[in-house]
């Protein structure tokens, strides 16, 4: 079962240019949270374009849920 | 300036952040002011916050049209506009990010590295450690 840990490093580099990597997501979970982030960035007065996405393994693994659901 | 619209708390967030590392690298006297004066030590007008030191005559954040302008005067200065530009985006950037990742639940912290580039860590869940 996944520990539901999560880390997004970031880094502003020397030209400005953000570089974010993130990990302990799985599926599409990264992206939403990526979108979030973008979100609250424009909120901030900031002008976000994504100029390369690399997906990791992580994004075409399956969620464990560790939960079973039975159909009765 | 890559920041379109002002929000003047970041704004003084970032430059109190900006005072504190000038005052780690070598420049004493670091204050926030709210006045700075341009080449001419005229005030510039719609100042939200600025920064000088014994080795710096003024740096600061106006308003022009909406939008985020640097302003003061660096004339035989060690710091130049430019260089303090770079400064005030990249942190301006770096503190919006972490106020993003601290509203989206994260534990965070940042370290500036050498040629002003910022890392922002952020994490949640089980058994984290920033």
């Amino acid at each position: 079962m996944s520990s539901g840990y999560k880390r997004i490093d970031i880094k502003v580099d020397e030209n400005g240019k953000v570089h974010i990597d993130t990990s302990g997501f799985v599926g599409d979970s990264c992206a939403k949270e990526a979108e979030r982030l973008v979100a609250l960035l424009q909120q901030a007065g900031l002008d976000v374009k994504t100029d390369k996405l690399e997906l990791k393994a992580e994004y075409y693994a399956k969620a464990e849920s560790g939960v079973k659901v039975k159909r009765q | 300036m890559k920041i379109k619209t002002v929000n003047e708390a970041l704004v003084k967030q970032t430059m109190n952040a900006i005072g504190k590392f000038l005052a780690e690298h070598g420049h004493a006297g670091v204050q926030l002011v709210d006045k700075v004066g341009d080449f001419y030590a005229r005030d510039i007008r719609n100042l939200v916050i600025g920064v000088v030191a014994d080795d710096i005559r003024g740096f600061g954040i106006a308003i022009q049209d909406g939008k985020p302008i640097v302003v003061g005067d660096d004339y035989m200065q060690r710091l130049t506009i430019q260089n303090f530009t770079k400064m005030f985006e990249n942190f301006y950037t770096a503190i919006s990010m972490q106020e993003a990742l601290k509203a989206m639940g994260y534990q965070v912290n940042a370290t500036v590295l050498p040629k002003m580039e910022i890392a922002v860590r952020g994490v949640k869940g089980a058994g984290y450690g920033v």
